[in-house]
């Protein structure tokens, strides 16, 4: 019994001295981005992005090694850092909040420690450039006449951000948006083929997917989900200008495993917030038409809760007739 | 309230054991009962409940991907309800389910379960997350009867380039359905567990049984009583009484014991080895013979032994002795033969005065009146010459009395003692006490009577006088004297020439003096017979 007391007695003063050196001379070994997806997608592009500008900035005194955990939505990756040490990170998505509200995964943002959201993209509406709709109240006007005359390409997937932010804006014209038909599409490309082949009226979708054609007279970009106009995109009106209270940002940030110690998420802010600062970052930005949209620990875990309880309020129902 | 309690522990405490051991038992296995039952239905809810959620969503997704029902869900084909129902029956019964329902984007275009579950359904919009945005999921809905558990997935039809989805489909089951299957199981356990208490109750009336059996029907209080009486017999009892074990440990030792053996620190368990110096009185304590009235030496005292050797079957298992002071049985022994030697010399005195009376009687009857006084005259001279000397040399009371009753045993047995003129005593101090003086002077007075019995004109001389530092006893006979090879031997026990049980005398007669601090000689010849001297000290050391 005396041996018990006195291992445990070890094991806490082990534990202790532990996590306090960890504190003091983090970090000790290797740091791990993981990026939930195959390689090439926005989640690895971001990843390899601040894998890049620690190491050439010298940020951080460890080697930094992306690992691609691919799989259930970026459940598989984000189940991985959940068990290990504030030396694996994980990016992370609006998919995190909308894969436990819409039943597919039990993690929430709860379940890890926020660190930074780093960047938005933000979503478009577009319609061909030879549609009746020249603008968001005429499209929206028609859907309320008859909610099934216009087909609405999203992709990859129903509950997307994409998606949603339609939802929201239809919902803002009193649609219901059960009776509009959306047709899924494999990817971004493959929605905006459907508009550009006539299979669909509108599509809503990721800014940079349509932007070149909009800029090429191909499609005509009804609105955009930003809070003020985008650079380059002048002409294209905000959902806020034509009426709408919506600012739907496709968001990226980054995480660590649960229970951090202050010290480490200090040090995260503090090398994550110089990192957006370096000019390199300000050109990956621009180069995947992403905007800066940093924010710091504590300020993410505010965003999240908010952004949670948006997305509760899209998916849980119609929110119409009651 | 707090009497009541301790009254109600009391009486607790006195229930039979058969009653204590049917309460542990009864109270243990209900107690397990309850948990295992408890548990178990927990633990059934929740694995029947996770069961249904699952077969619950699987059986909603596989069935949403059926040509049938995508086709009857996009309205191609709705002449194929009855094969639909078929399927939908099938459904409820290869997993228990309480039945189906499709929906399309408009509204309820299918089901197999009963009006009042589609009027609850109809309520809310459960389905509203499959068919905006395609996730598949359980929801639980209602409370107590009404309680339902949802399997729900979108119908996603696949339209080449792109997939829509087209309606959702729930699998129904109902909660009350799988309590009641839980609640049936916890029944069958419970007629188990039923059996298992009858079987424990048997059980314990068995082993209380066997129990009494084994302590002779007692019940254990009683035993308890039982074991203190025994321990206050063992201790109340005079003669020392020692158990030991098989292992040669001592298991109990009496107060009487202690004492005897000057054991000062007993303690239950300790070797006999650590008591006992001597390997003869271990070896006597640990035969498995019985030893009858052994007399040992130990510590200075003289102690009689018994042992019984405890047999079980064909093994010793242990050994009780017991033990008794010698000297003390010598006191007692020696006090009896002493009230035996008086009532002798008081029986002998009697004879001897109805001796003369008849003497007295025989005279007178014949006339001779002359003779009859001069016989008074003489026993008188006689008896004043004794006297006199006893009563006016002699001051010391018990010696007094002493000679008193040994010239009376002398005149019976026709034999002369007579008291040296010569001799003189003050009275003896108090520490000489009539005991020893009676054993020494009252044996050496005896062995002189029967030294002289067969010679004519035999004669004892008692002396006695104190001048000096000792007080001396002599007591001459002119008997034949005794051989000159006895005489090493004249003062052990058992030695003697006037057969068995004799020869105590003359060894209680030298223990009594070496006691009193004093010395004995012998002087003997066949011509002139035998003198014991005994010179004792005035003053005790």
């Amino acid at each position: 019994m005396k041996k018990i007391i006195l291992l445990i007695c070890i094991l806490f003063l082990a534990a202790c001295s532990n996590s306090a050196s960890g504190g003091n001379d983090f970090p000790t070994k290797n740091v791990e981005i993981v990026a939930p997806a195959s390689p090439g997608g926005g989640w690895d592009l971001t990843a390899r992005s601040v894998q890049k500008l620690l190491n050439d900035n010298n940020l951080v005194d460890a080697n930094i090694n992306v690992v691609n955990k691919p799989g259930g939505g970026g459940e598989v990756g984000w189940q991985y850092i959940q068990s290990k040490d504030a030396h694996n990170l994980a990016i992370n998505s609006s998919l995190l909040i909308t894969n436990n509200l819409l039943g597919t995964s039990d993690l929430t943002h709860k379940d890890f420690t926020p660190l930074a959201t780093l960047a938005t993209e933000w979503q478009a509406l577009a319609v061909p450039v030879d549609s009746e709709f020249k603008s968001l109240e005429d499209l929206m006007n028609q859907f309320k006449k008859d909610p099934k005359s216009v087909k609405v390409g999203v992709g990859p997937a129903l509950g997307n951000d994409d998606h949603l932010s339609f939802v929201q804006a239809v919902r803002e014209y009193d649609v219901d948006p059960k009776n509009v038909d959306f047709l899924v599409y494999e990817g971004g490309g493959d929605v905006v083929t459907a508009l550009l082949g006539g299979h669909v009226g509108v599509v809503t979708t990721s800014l940079s997917e349509v932007k070149e054609q909009h800029l090429a007279g191909k499609v005509r970009i009804l609105a955009i989900s930003s809070e003020e106009r985008v650079e380059g995109l002048e002409d294209v009106p905000t959902y806020q200008e034509e009426g709408l209270d919506i600012v739907f940002p496709h968001w990226r940030g980054i995480m660590g495993p649960p229970d951090m110690t202050e010290e480490e998420i200090a040090y995260w802010d503090e090398k994550l917030s110089e990192m957006v600062k370096t000019d390199q970052w300000q050109e990956v930005m621009k180069n995947n038409d992403w905007e800066g949209f940093y924010k710091n620990s504590s300020e993410t875990k505010k965003f999240l809760e908010e952004q949670t309880k948006l997305y509760q309020d899209l998916v849980n129902d119609s929110g119409l007739g009651q | 309230m707090l009497r009541k309690l301790k009254e109600t522990i009391e009486q607790g405490l006195h229930v039979s054991m058969q009653t204590k051991i049917l309460g542990l038992i009864i109270s243990l296995l209900v107690f397990i009962i309850a948990l295992i039952s408890t548990i178990f239905g927990i633990m059934e809810l929740r694995e029947e409940i996770e069961k249904a959620e699952n077969s619950a969503e699987q059986t909603a997704k596989t069935l949403s991907y059926m040509p049938v029902i995508q086709d009857y869900a996009t309205a191609i084909e709705r002449d194929t309800k009855p094969k639909l129902k078929g399927i939908a029956d099938q459904v409820r019964e290869e997993i228990n389910a309480t039945g189906i329902m499709i929906e399309d984007r408009n509204g309820l275009i299918f089901h197999n379960v009963s009006t009042s579950i589609v009027s609850q359904l109809s309520k809310s919009d459960e389905t509203y997350q499959a068919i905006m945005f395609g996730s598949a999921y359980t929801k639980m809905l209602g409370e107590g009867e009404e309680e339902l558990l949802l399997g729900i997935a979108p119908i996603y039809v696949d339209y080449g380039s792109y997939i829509k989805v087209e309606g959702a489909i729930s699998v129904i089951f109902q909660m009350k359905e799988i309590k009641a299957d839980i609640i049936t199981d916890i029944r069958n356990i419970l007629i188990i567990s039923l059996i298992v208490l009858a079987g424990g109750c048997f059980g314990g009336v068995m082993l209380a049984r066997s129990i009494r059996k084994d302590t002779f029907g007692l019940e254990p209080a009683e035993i308890a009583a039982l074991y203190k009486e025994r321990g206050a017999i063992l201790q109340s009892v005079k003669e020392g009484i020692l158990a030991i074990d098989s292992n040669d440990q001592i298991t109990m030792l009496n107060m009487s014991a202690k004492q005897m053996l000057s054991i000062d620190l007993y303690k239950k368990g300790i070797p006999l080895d650590a008591v006992f110096s001597s390997n003869n009185v271990i070896e006597l304590l640990t035969s498995a013979h019985e030893n009858h009235d052994v007399e040992l030496e130990f510590n200075g005292k003289t102690i009689i032994l018994n042992s019984q050797p405890i047999i079980d079957g064909n093994k010793k298992v242990g050994t009780v002795a017991s033990f008794r002071d010698k000297t003390e049985i010598k006191d007692m022994v020696n006090t009896l033969s002493e009230v035996k030697r008086y009532s002798d010399d008081l029986r002998a005195q009697t004879h001897e005065f109805s001796n003369k009376l008849y003497v007295l009687l025989g005279l007178i009857e014949l006339g001779r009146l002359d003779e009859a006084i001069s016989f008074i005259k003489q026993e008188v001279e006689i008896q004043e010459f004794n006297t006199d000397i006893i009563f006016n040399q002699i001051e010391d009371e018990k010696i007094q009395a002493i000679l008193l009753g040994k010239l009376a045993k002398a005149s019976e047995s026709r034999v002369s003692l007579t008291i040296d003129t010569n001799s003189s005593l003050s009275p003896l101090p108090e520490y000489y006490g009539l005991h020893p003086l009676l054993i020494i002077l009252s044996n050496l007075i005896d062995n002189g009577f029967e030294a002289v019995s067969h010679v004519n004109n035999g004669e004892v001389t008692f002396f006695v006088t104190d001048i000096g530092k000792d007080i001396i006893f002599e007591v001459a006979d002119n008997g034949g004297g005794i051989d000159q090879d006895k005489l090493p031997m004249l003062f052990q026990k058992g030695v003697s020439e006037k057969g068995k049980q004799r020869g105590y005398g003359l060894s209680n007669v030298k223990d009594e003096v070496e006691q009193l601090g004093g010395t004995i000689e012998i002087e003997t010849s066949v011509d002139s017979g035998t003198v014991f001297t005994v010179s004792l000290p005035k003053n005790q050391k």
